[in-house]
């Protein structure tokens, strides 16, 4: 004879109930929390893919700040430029007026007086520093770009090439322009700068340059200045170039997390709206398990028994 | 004649006495674990060679003649095989969760991740003491991240050899239970007398001893039980009235083996299998935890070496220690931290170094080698939760199955309670009519 043992119709009955009560705490933890897996071990695949995403989150917010660091500086580098296109423009006007014969000399050395003033100008442009105290036109070294001799000579203390700084998915660009990029240039082959054709200006306007005439001396550095003018321009357009670059690979950098976002979010991400309708589903499940089961277990033959 | 029906009545009365007592002890016992339903045997009893004269002088009444235990030894036997299989599915669970937690919940992943942003973040502004510093608190987190888990992977071991040495304690104490109850079932195999509460308690042992160990039981027809552990070719755990002793060995990495009266057993269910594969589990974590600590402290010391600090002296040694229990960070400032290539002056912006840490550290794959650990032990927890999921099903199937074979049903009870009530009542009943028919004869002048 097969019966229904009581224990055993308890037992299972608690079984059901308790399947079904797990079911109804596991969706309510996921909408509470948002999140699909509390753990790894609910979905290793998907949790690792996340896992992933999370570190190329760290490195993502890493380059979005590197991008907009990179972007301070090079802007910096740009107004800084503009002003030394605007003081060469400043001692060309006075070189011209130099070169003209109807000054005197005397006239002449006063505008290389002026010329030295603009000459302090540029040195203290070409010793500029950044936001975080690093010279704009030294490359990676970390003191002045420029070092000036007792007799005001300006040499290049920085290093050959500018730093580079990555963006992120295999992109990077160079954060500044080197004193050189800016400053040398040649004339008719002969390898020169701008400081030195400037202190030279004004030392010649001023008498004191030999073998040579205050006005024929503002005649030859006007084809330099106008070299120079070229060169500083030239290093501005290089700067303005990298500082589109720079916005570009932030466009993209936020269409990547953007991405990721959206991909973590498909992966790990509770569907608020599927888990409530589950969890309604299988709360009537439970409620009818419940209810059936107070009526099967009050009927007993012994409770009729009286 | 009268007497004849009185004692009629009187073993009518017994009977159903003792059939009452049968059913109270099942209604008393409808919720006991492993409890089997007993039901009373009982024949006619004729004694004609005492009387010898008649047919119907023959008649003696009704004889208990036993307590019938009504059980099934192949579906306890099913019972016991899910269980032990349900145990160690639990077991599973529990044992890898643990494992699995020690090395996810530690956030060795999470502090890898923010020591490679922190890098990269340094790349854009090499000099900057904060950006430096902010490496060298990620670099720390990170050393005593892997040492949390290391130590939580300690912990998760020795929690389970404990659970072993305990569970071989008990399997020990069983098996000695076991003889014990054999030896005493042998001696009195009469289920009228004691019988059922001997066999009860042998089966409420194997029971038990489904909780820590598969095996397989063989019963002899006096009830005696032969136990094999591990299974049908297994060594006898124990057989008649002699118990062999279990021990088991731990191994350098945490392991553990089992031998029975010194032979090499293999078991595959019970929670004892489960803190066998749990060891197994956590000795694997452990040492591809370990190797992944001392890859980082290679790299990062080796990429140190290879570069020029903050000064322009040759980088030192960030870590110190070769294992995930003793890496530590040695580096006392972040200007220490090598960027700049070697011979580069003092306070140099090159980044030249630290983009070649930064690859070293891709290469040597120590972020996709914490992921792929911690993607092992979560699926080895997922499959066993699934497989915990069906295990428990079949146990609970198959124990259904036995109660609905051998347990109490109170309707049952209930009505046979009625039945033998209302046969004691009925033999009162001839007894009275004894009595008068006796009276009827005193009166008789």
């Amino acid at each position: 004879m097969t019966t229904v043992s009581t224990s055993g119709f308890y037992d299972s009955a608690t079984f059901n109930m308790n399947t079904l009560q797990k079911q109804v705490d596991k969706l309510q933890t996921e909408i509470a929390t948002g999140n699909q897996y509390a753990s790894a071990a609910d979905n290793p695949t998907a949790t690792a893919q996340m896992r992933s995403l999370q570190l190329q989150d760290a490195i993502g917010t890493a380059d979005t700040q590197n991008a907009n660091t990179a972007s301070t500086s090079l802007s910096l580098a740009d107004s800084t430029l503009s002003e030394v296109t605007s003081t060469i423009q400043q001692i060309q006007t006075l070189a011209q007026q130099a070169a003209s014969s109807t000054l005197t000399d005397t006239q002449r050395a006063s505008i290389g007086t002026q010329v030295g003033q603009l000459y302090t100008n540029l040195t203290n442009l070409a010793n500029t520093q950044d936001t975080n105290g690093n010279p704009l036109f030294g490359g990676n070294a970390s003191g002045p770009a420029y070092t000036l001799d007792a007799s005001g000579n300006a040499t290049y203390a920085g290093s050959a090439t500018a730093n580079t700084v990555s963006l992120g998915a295999g992109l990077s660009v160079t954060t500044g322009v080197t004193g050189p990029q800016v400053f040398n240039f040649s004339v008719g082959g002969t390898a020169t700068n701008l400081l030195s054709v400037v202190q030279n200006l004004a030392t010649s306007l001023q008498g004191g340059t030999a073998g040579t005439t205050p006005q024929a001396a503002a005649q030859a550095a006007l084809n330099q200045l106008s070299a120079g003018l070229t060169q500083a321009t030239t290093a501005q357009t290089l700067i303005g170039a990298r500082e589109n670059w720079v916005t570009t690979t932030t466009n993209v950098q936020s269409k990547l997390t953007t991405q990721r976002a959206t991909e973590e979010s498909n992966l790990g991400s509770t569907d608020i709206s599927s888990a409530v309708s589950q969890m309604q589903q299988t709360m009537v499940a439970l409620q009818a398990a419940q209810a059936s089961f107070v009526k099967v277990s009050g009927m007993s033959l012994f409770s009729m028994l009286q | 004649m009268t007497s004849q029906l009185l004692s009629i009545a009187a073993s009518g009365l017994a009977a159903s006495s003792a059939a009452l007592n049968i059913t109270a002890q099942n209604i008393a016992n409808a919720s006991t674990a492993g409890y089997v339903r007993e039901t009373i045997n009982q024949s006619e009893l004729n004694t004609p060679e005492n009387t010898g004269v008649t047919n119907a002088m023959a008649l003696s009444g009704v004889h208990v003649t036993g307590v019938n235990r009504d059980v099934s030894t192949y579906l306890q036997g099913q019972v016991y095989a899910t269980g032990s299989a349900a145990a160690a599915a639990d077991g599973n669970v529990t044992n890898l969760t643990n494992v699995g937690n020690a090395v996810e919940q530690s956030n060795v992943y999470d502090s890898i991740t923010s020591f490679q942003g922190a890098l990269e973040s340094l790349g854009a502004n090499p000099t900057n003491a904060s950006l430096r510093e902010s490496v060298l608190a990620d670099a720390q987190n990170m050393a005593q991240s892997f040492n949390l888990a290391s130590n939580s992977l300690a912990t998760a071991q020795s929690g389970m050899q404990t659970d072993a040495s305990g569970g071989v304690t008990q399997i020990n104490q069983l098996a000695n239970n076991l003889a014990q109850i054999n030896q005493q079932i042998a001696i009195d195999p009469n289920p009228a007398n004691n019988g059922a509460g001997l066999l009860d308690q042998r089966d409420a042992a194997l029971t038990s001893l489904s909780k820590l160990t598969n095996f397989n039981a063989s019963y002899a027809a006096n009830g005696t039980v032969t136990v094999q552990m591990g299974g049908n070719s297994g060594p006898n755990l124990v057989s008649g009235g002699t118990a062999t002793a279990l021990a088991s060995a731990t191994a350098a990495n945490g392991t553990i083996s089992f031998t029975l009266g010194g032979t090499a057993l293999s078991i595959t269910g019970g929670s004892l299998s489960a803190d066998q594969n749990g060891l197994a589990a956590a000795a694997t974590a452990t040492t591809s935890l370990n190797s992944i600590a001392s890859s980082l402290i290679t790299t990062v010391n080796t990429a140190q070496a290879a570069g020029a600090d903050l000064t322009g002296a040759t980088g030192a040694a960030m870590f110190s220690g070769t294992t995930a229990g003793n890496i530590a960070v040695t580096m006392t400032s972040g200007n220490q931290i090598a960027t700049a290539a070697t011979g580069s002056a003092a306070g140099s912006q090159d980044i030249t170094n630290l983009n070649a840490m930064q690859s070293a550290l891709n290469t040597a794959g120590i972020a996709t080698n914490t992921n792929s650990l911690i993607f092992t032990t979560s699926s080895a927890t997922a499959s066993a939760t699934t497989a915990q999921t069906a295990q428990d099903a079949i146990s609970t199937q198959a124990q259904s199955q036995l109660a609905a074979q051998s347990g109490v049903d109170l309707n049952t009870e209930a009505a046979n309670l009625l039945q033998y009530q209302q046969a004691f009542q009925a033999s009162g009943k001839v007894i009275q009519a004894a009595d008068t028919m006796f009276q009827q004869l005193i009166g008789i002048t």
